[in-house]
């Protein structure tokens, strides 16, 4: 994927090589040998000149796709700006001339651009991140289709595809239960909400909700029963390890919490560790909390 | 796995291939080498005709089948080929000689093409086609082993066409392309020509194996009615040879050499028909008569002792062992030589200096002490035969120290000395010419020399002379008359000087190499090519061949008439049919390219182009993500504001915009004004290089291109 790949060259290997060139090689000089052969031992002059006009055959054939791999030009020339990793994502190709180009960075099927110049390039990133550019092989085989030559292209895209990461299951054991818990009210702003009942008091209730009225009515103590606020906010913050692997589940497993925090009717406030620094910023939904999981780096910590 | 699993594993069908256009070249490849066949006499006409039909049909019906694999054809076509090849084994066991190649080429014609009129009807996929194109190449392999004639280029020519169409579509076809590149077939053609001329520039000519049996055939081989007679051609070949008159028959492209004696006095007019052709690991001179006996008008054969046959027969070949004529020396460096008779002719078997052994298909020869070989039968057009020459050729050093004065004759039996210096009379103004010209010369060669070099000096090439009247002495006209005259008078005439001086010299006849055709590896040898030239006797060297007329200047030369003679022999060496050919399909090729780029899509494609024009006459790059607009306003930045050609590049290109993408076209005549506008400005930026690169507003300054080398930032989320 993209974000091994040398950053500040997005350009070409200019030789192409090869690929399972020792058949091909071999059959020609098998050929061109008995050829040479079957001209000395019968003396015919038209057998050789027949055998150069194979030799041209072959050499063209061997050696004439080195020459199209080497001046082949690739082009993404459009693409998404979103993704998800282990999800295909669709890029136009342009090519110069007939070619096969295999994606190997993200990897994805291989495509032929022998009936016209623009082609979908398709993609399978396994991982989520910012994709700036895609590796790939670029081989032809033209003229005469004996030998495929390929060369390593680092495509750059028309503008970064944010891969999000798959979702994952929910972290449950990371949410907070605001209306079960007084401590966490007693960090609401009590000009939240709005009264809608009484109710029995419970320890963490503040004593300003106390209702006196009822109180008295009731012969225990009662407080305001207010309604739950619909966007009050619930802060997923987001720690990647190091390690790639460790980083790509976490992040999943928060982008399923995150997702199913949205499910829920509540605000999000997702925080994450980016190239510029701790970002934390309110998600309206699941594709904007993929992109920011994209984005993220490793590094952060607890309100960072 | 298992070897029959394996086996099945590598027969297995391949996806069916729908290009019609690979299956049609390779189809054309496989037709053109059963005809190819059939033209070097290798298939019959009814079996070539069969075969082709069965071919194309078998394809069409590949094609048609090409999805639905069939078994039990499969299995049909298996015991078919199964079939052919116990043929061919049986045929080659019981008609074949060993080691003789030609004994096989026919049967093996015969089983090749018959192996592709079976695979024809299994060609469903790409791989399968494939084979058919190589197989083709492989049948017109067995062609070009019988191939003498620069005709064969023909079908060389036409089937690499195909093969350069068929493996183009087979590339396309992989691509997933429908139509075949006109591009790029121009650029495989001019390559495929380039390596194939190269590889033949650059490898050593084949040369024919010692450890087989050399080519030898005859055709029209009637038998001569007095076996040792010399014949002279004539419908059936063997007419007797009559001695040359000026009114009598001239027979091979007119030449009257081997017309019996070799008159001097008259002379054929010589054709450029190509009379045989010759296989040689070395050009030389093909003799064919060496004469000892001057009578002051024509050379003639006679015998080393009056009343003895003059040729003898040899009836152990072939091949025929010959023996050495009298006094050369065994050893030597050899040759072979193999000779393609295209005309019926005279009943010479042709040589090198000294034919050595000869593969002729009869049960005689007959020869002559000297080393005149004549066949009992008579050469038909067709003809083969193969030499064995020595071609030792000694260095002007060694034949100094050969024969030091006053040492001619040396090794030579007297009996010898006196034939090979008779003369009709002593010649006296000739002797003392001849003791003047080499007086102070110290050897033998020396005095060759000199008097070649006052042949050249002071005598005239030309074919051009009358006739000689009756009792005219030839030599002495020629060197003390009109000093004209062409191989005949000026080889007689050194022959007789050399012999009023004692040196043994005999007249030789025959032919010049002959121009080489690269493509045959053959010498293709004219009428014109006929030669007469002198044998000198060197001790411990043998007969040795001077040609004083390769020195003689021509009569009356001129520079542009040596010109014209050089570039008209130039033009008559190279081989026409294929030339013309190649030089046909280049010229189809470039004006068909030409042809496309000139005629342009539409009006809009047309005023794009020359923006283009103007951009890379203006040093602009052009990027693949630039708009036309923008690119008409890089051209205008090009001159200084407002002093754009009008009506300017940014109008041009909104115009051809709309017109490609909008479909909104001007009227005809602003079209027309607009393309003319566009033709100039194209031809006015050529000159606006320099302004272009200070005045160039869009394209980055300097730097590498966008969207190829722009340098990125880092990639890589939460990777180290």
């Amino acid at each position: 994927m993209s974000r091994a790949a040398p950053a500040a060259d997005p350009g070409t290997d200019p030789f192409p090589r090869p690929l399972r060139a020792a058949g091909p090689v071999i059959g020609t000089l098998v050929t061109l040998g008995a050829w040479t052969a079957i001209a000395r031992t019968s003396g015919s002059g038209w057998v050789q000149a027949l055998g150069a006009v194979i030799a041209g055959f072959l050499l063209v054939g061997l050696l004439g796709p080195a020459w199209a791999a080497r001046r082949g030009h690739c082009t993404i020339v459009s693409g998404p700006a979103d993704g998800t990793a282990g999800r295909p994502v669709a890029f136009e190709l342009v090519t110069d001339r007939p070619m096969r180009v295999t994606p190997v960075g993200p990897a994805g099927p291989a495509v032929v651009t022998g009936d016209g110049p623009r082609h979908l390039l398709v993609v399978v990133p396994p991982y989520r991140g910012e994709l700036v550019s895609l590796e790939v092989e670029a081989a032809s085989a033209a003229p005469f289709g004996l030998l495929w030559w390929s060369k390593r292209l680092t495509l750059a895209l028309p503008r970064p595809v944010l891969v999000a990461p798959r979702r994952g299951d929910p972290d449950q054991a990371g949410q907070s239960d605001g209306p079960s818990r007084g401590d966490d009210a007693a960090r609401v702003d009590s000009r939240v909400g709005e009264s809608r009942g009484i109710r029995e008091y419970v320890p963490g209730d503040l004593r300003h909700w106390v209702h006196w009225p009822a109180t008295a009515h009731a012969g225990a103590l009662m407080v305001r029963e207010m309604e739950q606020p619909a966007d009050r906010p619930v802060t997923v913050e987001v720690v990647l390890p190091a390690d790639p692997e460790t980083a790509e589940r976490v992040a999943e497993r928060a982008l399923g919490t995150v997702a199913q925090i949205l499910g829920q009717g509540r605000q999000v406030i997702l925080v994450t560790e980016e190239r510029s620094g701790p970002v934390r910023q309110p998600v309206d939904g699941p594709a904007q909390a993929g992109r920011r999981l994209a984005k993220a780096v490793p590094g952060g910590g607890p309100w960072a | 796995m298992g070897l029959i699993q394996a086996v099945k594993q590598a027969n297995r069908d391949g996806p069916p291939e729908h290009s019609i256009l690979f299956r049609a070249a390779s189809t054309a490849c496989v037709v053109v080498a059963v005809a190819a066949c059939w033209a070097q006499g290798e298939l019959s006409g009814r079996l070539t005709a069969v075969s082709i039909t069965a071919i194309v049909i078998g394809n069409v019906f590949s094609y048609v089948r090409r999805g639905r694999s069939l078994p039990w054809l499969k299995l049909i076509l298996a015991v078919a080929v199964m079939a052919a090849f116990v043929w061919f084994f049986r045929t080659v066991t019981t008609q074949g000689t060993a080691g003789n190649i030609s004994s096989v080429e026919g049967p093996l014609a015969v089983l090749f093409t018959i192996i592709q009129v079976t695979h024809a009807f299994d060609v469903p996929s790409r791989r399968d086609l494939g084979f058919s194109l190589a197989g083709s190449a492989t049948l017109m392999a067995v062609a070009a082993a019988q191939a003498v004639s620069s005709n064969f280029g023909l079908y060389v020519v036409v089937w690499t066409l195909f093969g350069i169409i068929g493996l183009l579509s087979m590339w396309t076809s992989m691509v997933g392309g429908r139509a075949l590149p006109g591009r790029a077939f121009g650029v495989a053609v001019v390559s495929v020509v380039v390596v194939a001329v190269a590889v033949i520039a650059l490898l050593p000519a084949p040369h024919p194996s010692n450890t087989i049996v050399f080519p030898s055939a005859l055709a029209g081989d009637s038998q001569l009615s007095t076996p040792a007679a010399l014949v002279d051609g004539g419908p059936k070949g063997t007419d007797p040879a009559q001695p040359a008159s000026p009114t009598g028959p001239t027979r091979v492209g007119g030449f009257l050499g081997f017309a019996g004696p070799l008159n001097t006095a008259i002379r054929g007019s010589l054709g450029n028909q190509v009379v045989f052709r010759v296989r040689a690991g070395q050009p030389s001179f093909w003799v064919a008569e060496t004469y000892d006996n001057w009578n002051g008008q024509g050379w003639s054969q006679t015998a080393v002792h009056p009343g003895d046959p003059l040729f003898y027969g040899l009836d152990v070949g072939p091949p025929f062992s010959l023996p050495l004529p009298a006094g050369q020396p065994p050893g030597g460096r050899t040759d072979i030589q193999t000779f393609y008779i295209a005309v019926t002719g005279a009943n010479l078997i042709l040589h090198a200096t000294t034919a050595t052994q000869v593969w002729f298909p009869a049960s005689r020869l007959f020869v002559s002490d000297d080393g005149t070989i004549r066949a009992g039968t008579s050469l038909g057009s067709g003809s083969i035969y193969t030499v064995e020459s020595s071609v030792d050729v000694a260095t002007p050093a060694e034949l100094r120290a050969a024969t030091p004065n006053p040492l001619p004759g040396a090794n030579l039996p007297p009996v010898y000395v006196a034939r090979y210096t008779q003369l009709p009379h002593p010649y006296p103004r000739v002797a003392a010419l001849a003791r003047q010209i080499t007086a102070g010369q110290p050897t033998v060669y020396d005095k060759i020399g000199a008097l070649e070099n006052w042949i050249a000096g002071h005598t005239r090439y030309t074919t051009d002379i009358p006739p000689l009247s009756k009792g005219q002495d030839t030599v002495t006209e020629f060197l003390f008359g009109n000093r004209r005259g062409y191989c005949e008078q000026i080889s007689t005439s050194l022959t007789v000087m050399l012999r009023t001086l004692g040196i043994p010299a005999r007249e030789a006849s025959g032919y010049v190499p002959g121009p080489y055709n690269p493509l045959t590896d053959l010498y293709e040898v004219q009428a014109k090519d006929a030669h007469a030239w002198v044998q000198v006797w060197f001790p411990g060297y043998g007969w040795q061949n001077f040609d004083p007329t390769a020195t003689v200047p021509l009569a009356n030369p001129s520079p542009a008439a040596a010109l014209a003679h050089e570039a008209k022999g130039a033009f008559d060496r190279v081989p026409k049919v294929p030339l013309v050919i190649v030089l046909a399909a280049l010229v189809t090729g470039l004006a068909v390219l030409a042809a496309r780029r000139r005629i342009p899509g539409s009006w809009g494609e047309a005023v794009t182009g020359h923006l283009l024009r103007a951009a890379r006459r203006g040093g602009l790059s052009v990027g693949p993500d630039q708009s036309l607009p923008e690119l008409g306003a890089r051209i205008d930045a090009l001159w200084p504001p407002g002093q754009a050609p009008p009506p300017g590049a940014r109008f041009l290109a909104d115009a051809a915009e709309r017109a490609a993408y909008g479909g909104v076209e001007p009227d005809p005549a602003t079209k027309k004004a607009l393309l003319r506008a566009a033709r100039r400005l194209a031809r006015a930026a050529r000159g606006r290089r320099a302004a272009g690169r200070s005045a160039d507003p869009v394209s980055p300054p300097s730097g590498p291109e966008p969207g190829r080398t722009t340098p990125r930032p880092p990639v890589g989320a939460g990777r180290p």
